[in-house]
């Protein structure tokens, strides 16, 4: 019978790959932005389920520490994102042209 | 012990099919609305491997923050556009074929490498006592790796001022004056807000808690009050706003610098420890909630204007 956490990293291996792909392939950038989020997800479920290796006992505290850190970065990279995509979105408004200054 | 592997197993398989899904919706709305319920399914794995400091910040950040985020961007863009379904078809099977093989390689080396030695968890719970926390986790970012999180508060930091100046003149749509329900809401909620965010920073020292989660539940009472029948406006002239957003970074830079006399960067003497931590955390909390308050007033486009002057 396989451990419960080996199902898990498994599964965050596979949202990764799917977010990977999607990041890379599709053309529409608010897409990306929500791969990239998936693609980061996967990655952390990866971290989460390798922290709970050993059946007994505690959990190992450093890659959780790692995974609550990467959430934080994730979301400033998220909403730097879309700060830029807003930006693009109004500098392509025909109607709204940008003062030069 | 079945049921619960049953379980697991059914949890992870659907997290698979629901970040397929989440990338296969025709418009923008739809596919945040499945990313955010992703995120929270995504908190419930995190439950079932012993993660709750986790599972709470994926719940509050991964899946609110981040879902809260992408609305309000989306409130300049656009919801209901469905994406363009032009997809280059050129990179289409190449790059599809080469994930599939990291999947593969990825997937062989977890299961052969599973049954190595854990890493440090014998480590860190050896000088558990010497942490100044009884939090395993809060030990590690605050005390151990705590430069990481010193780093990562920088980045945040950074990320709120780059939002704050690519924000221009306020371009979303006006917002609708609250009606009497949101109103409702916002009294009772507010002093639950303002009692929890504190209990969340204290009890982040012994169980599962901490700033980030606490700071993602002051962005959300920040949130909150934006919609509100009195939005704060957050401009950087204002003094509050300006301290609040650098108070954690240059509080941590500032202890990192104090501790430079003991002979480490941010090593704190085991008897002072308990202090510091808790001093930074508060800091902490205040500066993420600003930061991610000033990140979804940017995303939405107001933060140069008045929401309620906009109406």
């Amino acid at each position: 019978m396989p451990p419960p956490a080996l199902l898990y990293a498994l599964a965050g291996i596979w949202i990764s790959v799917i977010g990977l792909r999607s990041v890379l392939v599709e053309e529409h950038f608010f897409r990306k932005i929500v791969a990239s989020n998936i693609f980061g997800s996967g990655v952390f479920l990866v971290l989460v389920a390798l922290a709970r290796r050993a059946p007994e006992g505690p959990p190992d505290p450093v890659p959780q520490g790692m995974v609550l850190t990467g959430i934080v970065v994730a979301v400033s990279a998220t909403a730097l994102m879309l700060a830029l995509l807003g930006h693009l979105h109004d500098l392509e408004k025909p109607d709204n042209q940008e003062d030069p200054s | 012990m079945t049921t619960g592997l049953v379980f697991d197993a059914v949890l992870a398989f659907s997290l698979v099919v629901l970040a397929i899904i989440t990338l296969r919706q025709r418009t923008p709305g739809e596919a945040v609305v499945q990313l955010m319920i992703f995120g929270l399914l995504l908190a419930l794995s995190w439950l079932r491997v012993d993660a709750t400091d986790l599972a709470l910040t994926e719940a509050a950040i991964g899946s609110g923050v981040t879902g809260a985020l992408l609305l309000a961007a989306l409130r300049r863009t656009g919801f209901g556009k469905p994406f363009p379904s032009a997809v280059s078809a050129w990179l289409r099977y190449p790059v599809t074929i080469g994930c599939a093989l990291l999947g593969v390689v990825l997937s062989l080396v977890v299961m052969h490498t599973w049954d190595s030695p854990a890493g440090l968890t014998d480590l860190a719970y050896a000088h558990l006592k010497e942490s100044g926390t009884q939090n395993p986790v809060t030990a590690v970012i605050l005390n151990y790796r705590s430069i990481d999180t010193l780093l990562e508060i920088g980045v945040l930091l950074v990320a709120a001022l780059s939002v704050y100046t690519l924000s221009g003149p306020a371009s979303g749509t006006p917002v609708k004056p609250p009606g009497p329900i949101f109103r409702f809401y916002m009294r009772i909620m507010t002093p639950i807000f303002w009692l929890v965010v504190p209990y969340m920073v204290w009890v982040g020292g012994r169980a599962p808690g901490g700033a980030f989660q606490a700071g993602a539940l002051l962005s959300g009472l920040g949130a909150l009050t934006l919609l509100g029948p009195s939005p704060w406006p957050l401009r950087l002239k204002r003094r509050v706003v300006r301290w609040g957003l650098t108070l954690g970074f240059s509080l941590f830079l500032a202890a990192a610098a104090w501790m430079w006399q003991y002979g480490n960067l941010l090593a704190y003497p085991p008897d002072q420890a308990k202090n510091w931590i808790l001093l930074i955390e508060i800091a902490c909390t205040l500066s993420i909630g600003i930061s991610l308050t000033i990140m979804f007033a940017g995303c939405a486009g107001w933060l140069h204007e008045d929401p309620k002057r906009a109406s």
